[in-house]
């Protein structure tokens, strides 16, 4: 029988390492959107006030930053998620590579809008 | 396809409060990965122009939205406080069998308040 699998890559400690890493950053940077959209939805902040917030240079890094956080953490989190419930290759992989592929292009996306503010 | 059986063996163990607070995590983070291009949309939209501003805060303020909101809301505190715990796990933190019943506990507990308290701001 043809065995389902890749050899092990040997990158599986970097993967745990950048989840980490990513988590902390998250932690960090995460509190500011979320109390933001808060504000928004009750009304203590306008689009003059997000705007300038979001305009700023030390922001725009540290959103920059975050959303390199997120992408990471969500693209190994789904990895790990795929390893453990799609156990064929053939759809893990094309499924791995997509997911991969989004990633990149929201994450230029979204880095091409913070830096047009 | 190999003959093996997966992991985890859900007919076999027993279910425990760990295991909860473990599969929680897993399906907040699935909650949040699909927040990922709603946060985008949602920023796109209030930082283009003043119309579009509108149009997205209207937006926002529907039902469909506000539970959106409430449920990534609810994810993302479940997801940050056991992340926490996770990383405290790491270095070796609370690794005791009543450490870990009683911090999986506690995490579950901060997701039912954050539950109840974005439910009366937002719902």
């Amino acid at each position: 029988m043809k065995e389902d699998y890749l050899g092990a890559a040997g990158n599986g400690f970097g993967d745990w390492l950048w989840q980490r890493a990513s988590a902390v950053v998250l932690v960090l940077t995460l509190p500011f959107p979320f109390i933001l959209v808060l504000c928004l939805l009750g009304g203590c902040l306008g689009q003059a006030g997000l705007l300038s917030l979001l305009a700023h240079p030390f922001a725009k890094a540290a959103h920059s930053l975050l959303l390199f956080a997120m992408l990471t953490h969500a693209y190994l989190g789904l990895k790990l998620i795929m390893e453990d419930y799609v156990p064929v290759l053939a759809l893990r992989l094309p499924l791995l590579l997509a997911t991969l592929a989004v990633a990149l292009g929201a994450g230029a996306w979204t880095l091409a809008m913070i830096w047009s503010w | 396809m190999t003959q093996r059986p997966l992991s985890p063996r859900l007919s076999i163990y027993r279910w425990h409060v760990q295991a909860v607070a473990s599969i929680a995590h897993r399906a907040s983070g699935l909650v949040l990965v699909f927040a990922i291009p709603f946060y985008l949309y949602v920023l796109s939209g209030l930082t283009g122009d003043a119309a579009s501003f509108e149009s997205t805060m209207s937006a926002l303020q529907s039902t469909l939205s506000r539970l959106l909101v409430w449920l990534i809301g609810v994810a993302l505190v479940y997801h940050f406080a056991n992340g926490i715990r996770f990383l405290c796990l790491d270095m070796g933190l609370g690794e005791s069998r009543e450490m870990l019943r009683m911090s999986a506990k506690a995490m579950l507990a901060i997701a039912g308040v954050a539950a109840v308290v974005l439910a009366a701001v937002l719902l």
